[in-house]
């Protein structure tokens, strides 16, 4: 019994010498910092009737703390990095009815087996490289090697409807 | 005639004939050699079944969560009764004193957000890539 004591005692030393009160204070703030900034994103998107991006994975990393933040960028790669933050800031700044053109296209994309994906982000690039006429005769002709819900991705994303 | 399974880039090429990215003439000449060769048909059939299966998003910390599971267990099967044993009592102790202050040094983040791994972060620059493209064009 007196052994256990004396570990205990030991324990609570040790914990007590090396993690001083501040150092609770200071995660308490923290946190409390983080859930602050948390709200006001949100209070914003409100304010602005902002709608959040489909991606659950990019609406957490938005979440974050700008230092969270700057750590997780910190594992890319400069461009990969520098790619990604150009790209964010342009989906930010999208107006709303674009970005509720991506709630029902993103859901509708990520439903797709990983080939059929690849194939249809080849097929966006390659479309958003024509111009827009062109777009359209290669939208008619991709019929044949896309499924209807691949088609429906691919004319939303290029604006032009069925039949055109 | 290309071998998927002999072709240095048999990989690359079979996962682009199977999303239909290659050219004409390359996608007839693979329709014909894997109607010919049984080991490629093999491969193709393999790869296609592969596809069906959706991949599910790994969420935030799950590395973390898993590591902790498994220490969770390990220490099941241990038993408490084993950490009163007098010489590991001590190491105990001063292990629990050390957990308790790098858990109060290590800034607190959003809970599973803290321990995101660069595969989190690589799927969230994935997944900007995808809305990004998948943006409708400006016409």
């Amino acid at each position: 019994m007196r052994f256990l004591f004396a570990n205990a005692l030991v324990a609570v030393l040790l914990a007590g010498s090396v993690s001083p009160a501040a150092a609770q204070v200071g995660a308490v703030k923290e946190i409390l910092r983080q859930k602050a900034l948390r709200q006001q994103r949100i209070k914003q998107q409100k304010q602005q009737k902002m709608l959040p991006l489909p991606a659950p994975a990019v609406e957490r990393f938005l979440q974050m703390s700008p230092e969270e933040q700057e750590r997780e960028l910190a594992k890319l790669t400069p461009e990969r990095r520098q790619q990604m933050e150009q790209r964010l800031n342009r989906l930010q700044q999208l107006p709303p009815e674009q970005l509720q053109g991506l709630q029902d296209v993103y859901p509708a994309f990520q439903n797709l087996r990983p080939a059929r994906k690849q194939a249809v982000r080849q097929e966006i690039q390659e479309l958003r490289q024509m111009r827009p006429a062109l777009r359209k005769d290669r939208l008619n002709g991709d019929a044949g090697s896309f499924s209807p819900e691949e088609m429906d991705i691919l004319r939303r994303v290029t604006g032009i409807p069925d039949g055109q | 005639m290309i071998c998927l399974s002999k072709h240095e880039q048999g990989a690359e090429l079979l996962a682009s004939y199977l999303a239909r990215t290659l050219d004409a003439p390359r996608m007839a000449e693979l329709d014909r050699h894997i109607r010919e060769c049984a080991e490629c048909r093999g491969l193709a059939s393999v790869w296609e079944r592969l596809d069906e299966f959706a991949v599910p998003e790994v969420s935030p910390g799950f590395d973390a969560r898993l590591y902790a599971r498994i220490a969770r267990e390990g220490a099941r099967v241990w038993g408490w009764r084993r950490w009163l044993w007098p010489p590991v009592a001590p190491l105990a102790a001063a292990a629990a004193a050390v957990a308790v202050v790098l858990f109060l040094h290590v800034p607190h983040g959003s809970d599973s957000v803290q321990q995101a791994s660069a595969a989190d972060i690589e799927q969230v620059a994935q997944a900007v890539d995808d809305l990004d493209l998948l943006t409708p064009i400006d016409r």
